[in-house]
């Protein structure tokens, strides 16, 4: 097993690298936009400068530095990076059957579950490590750029959306392997899997934006990490964490139950 | 007694309403060469894939030295070497790093004396293994695959069109190296192939498929009996008596000077038949096993 991850962590590696400076770049401009509209007092003029439904989105984010600083883990660039990155790593079981490899690998004495272990295991660690990078850079450019007496997000705060961008991120990897389990190509999974990604995150923002929309609402995985009710400490987390996890449970134990009975 | 090294019972495949494999029964004794024949879409892929447990069977099973290829599945695998028909490559890897790759995942690392000799057999340089697979030819990366099969030694290999895209040379080694096995006699080699002459080199016996079913299993020397020579005989004058009754033997053309027969078996009743006619020179063909296989492969021949 520990031969198989290597090799697959060895795939990812330059992605994950690639990505981990994304994110720390992220929050370094984040941090620094902060910074500067704290220095320029500026946050109540951007406040009241937004729509309302942005302002009802993104709340408190605009209002305070450690607000701002916070935002980088719901920001939607931030949770795309993620969740496809999630996607991307969770397809490799579709990536093996199609390149044949899995016909390599299963001709040696490995049971196949071995495989569904491996690509959860790597989707899980990536995913957790990219969080906690972006955890880090948080924390450490809070604690470099922060004026003087101006505070930065709670550690309780930075913890909660840390946990919820992973939830997020695990759950699409855990629906991504169950989907390639069963599909032999990964640009099949990969496109499946961008487009309903897409489509949940538009019914998040029909969501916000339209009250129309808000029977759907318990639809979209990505309503269940509200940024802002974690900043105003509002969030009820242990049910988001607790719908997050199942629904990637869920699409785990379906992969391993489709991998097991299907043809390769 | 020993279990065969694979045995094959009623083992059928569909896909959806399409037959992959029909009811196919062989068994194959340790230590022998055995082909697998057919044309292509004929089903060799699909019963090595199920023997492999990378395909499900709808019925009938397959067994490796007496492990079931489902259920026991680990242990059946633990025996067999295999080569895939398309040899599947990690792209970014080295040639060393994935032999070492895949002997770290098999049933036993390689030992380092035995892939010398396959290196040394297969022409394959250092230089060649530290290049990545990304650029190597496609015999190179047929070469690669047919080392990885055989480089744990298994007791029984498994096969897929092992020799496509080699060159002679290549073709040529990868035969002495099937026939050191067989001659240490503790090596199963099953292998597919539509190269005839490939087949004819190696295998001792083969068993011909055709769209999933059996059409025959047969050693080599069984197969050219059971179909007839071409037998010619010139005369040297006009003969116009009857063509003489000869049990199995049939009549392909006749000319005055010239009937052409087809005989199965002895030539002797013939020869005994044609005493008292201007016989003056009889010549005889034996069918290649091109010619047999094809005909078997041709619609309605008997199994």
């Amino acid at each position: 097993m520990l031969t198989l991850l290597a090799r697959s962590f060895g795939r990812v590696s330059r992605m994950w690298a690639a990505s981990a400076l994304l994110l720390v770049g992220f929050q370094v401009a984040l941090t620094s936009a902060a910074l500067s509209l704290q220095e320029s007092g500026d946050y109540g003029r951007l406040f009241d400068a937004v729509p309302a439904f942005v302002r009802n989105w993104l709340g408190p984010s605009l209002s305070s530095f450690s607000g701002m600083t916070a935002l980088v883990f719901f920001e939607p660039l931030v949770i795309l990076l993620l969740v496809l990155f999630a996607v991307y790593i969770g397809s490799e079981l579709a990536s093996d059957v199609e390149d044949g490899l899995v016909d390599l690998m299963l001709a040696r004495p490995l049971p196949r579950y071995w495989l569904v272990t491996r690509s959860l295991i790597v989707m899980t660690v990536t995913a957790l490590t990219l969080v906690l990078v972006l955890a880090a850079a948080n924390v450490a450019s809070v604690a470099l750029m922060a004026p003087d007496g101006v505070p930065g997000p709670s550690g309780k705060t930075v913890l909660n959306l840390a946990a919820h961008l992973f939830a997020l991120t695990w759950c699409f990897g855990g629906v991504t392997l169950a989907v390639a389990a069963r599909l032999e190509r990964q640009s099949g999974v990969l496109g499946v899997l961008t487009i309903a990604v897409i489509a949940l995150f538009l019914l998040k923002v029909l969501v916000e934006f339209s009250k129309r929309f808000e029977p759907l609402r318990w639809l979209t995985p990505f309503d269940y990490f509200q940024g802002t009710q974690i900043l105003l400490d509002k969030a009820p987390v242990t049910l988001d964490l607790t719908v997050l996890g199942t629904i990637g449970l869920v699409g785990a134990a379906i992969a391993y139950w489709q991998f097991a009975r299907r043809d390769l | 007694m020993s279990a065969p090294a694979i045995a094959l019972e009623g083992l059928t495949k569909y896909y959806g309403p399409v037959v992959g494999l029909e009811r196919l029964s062989l068994t194959v004794e340790p230590g022998e060469v055995f082909g697998f024949l057919g044309a292509n879409g004929a089903g060799k892929t699909t019963a090595i894939r199920l023997m492999m447990d990378l395909l499900r069977p709808t019925s009938g099973s397959a067994a490796v030295l007496g492990f079931d290829c489902h259920r026991e599945a680990l242990e059946a695998r633990r025996r067999i070497g295999y080569l895939p028909g398309e040899t599947p490559l990690y792209p970014e890897l080295t040639g060393a790093a994935y032999l070492k790759f895949l002997g770290s995942i098999g049933p036993r690392p390689p030992a380092p004396a035995r892939l010398d000799a396959l290196f040394r057999r297969f022409d394959v340089s250092d230089l060649d293994l530290q290049r990545r697979m990304r650029d190597y030819s496609h015999g190179m990366k047929r070469k690669l695959g047919i080392i990885q099969a055989l480089m744990s030694e298994p007791q029984v290999l498994i096969l897929d069109e092992p020799t496509s895209g080699l060159d002679p040379l290549m073709i040529d080694a990868f035969a002495e190296e099937i026939a050191g096995l067989a001659a240490a006699g503790r090596t199963t080699v099953f292998l597919s192939s539509h190269v005839l002459s490939e087949v004819e080199r190696i295998c001792g016996r083969i068993a011909l498929i055709r769209r999933g079913s059996l059409v025959t299993v047969r050693t080599l020397d069984e197969l050219r009996g059971t179909h007839p020579r071409r037998v010619t005989i010139l005369f040297s004058q006009p003969v116009t008596t009857a063509i003489p009754t000869v049990p199995g033997v049939t009549t392909v053309s006749r000319r005055d000077r010239e009937w052409v027969l087809d005989v199965p078996g002895p030539l002797g009743p013939l020869i005994t038949a044609l005493g008292g006619l201007p016989v003056d020179d009889i010549r005889y063909s034996t069918p290649t096993l091109e010619d047999i296989v094809l005909g078997l492969f041709a619609e309605g021949q008997p199994c």
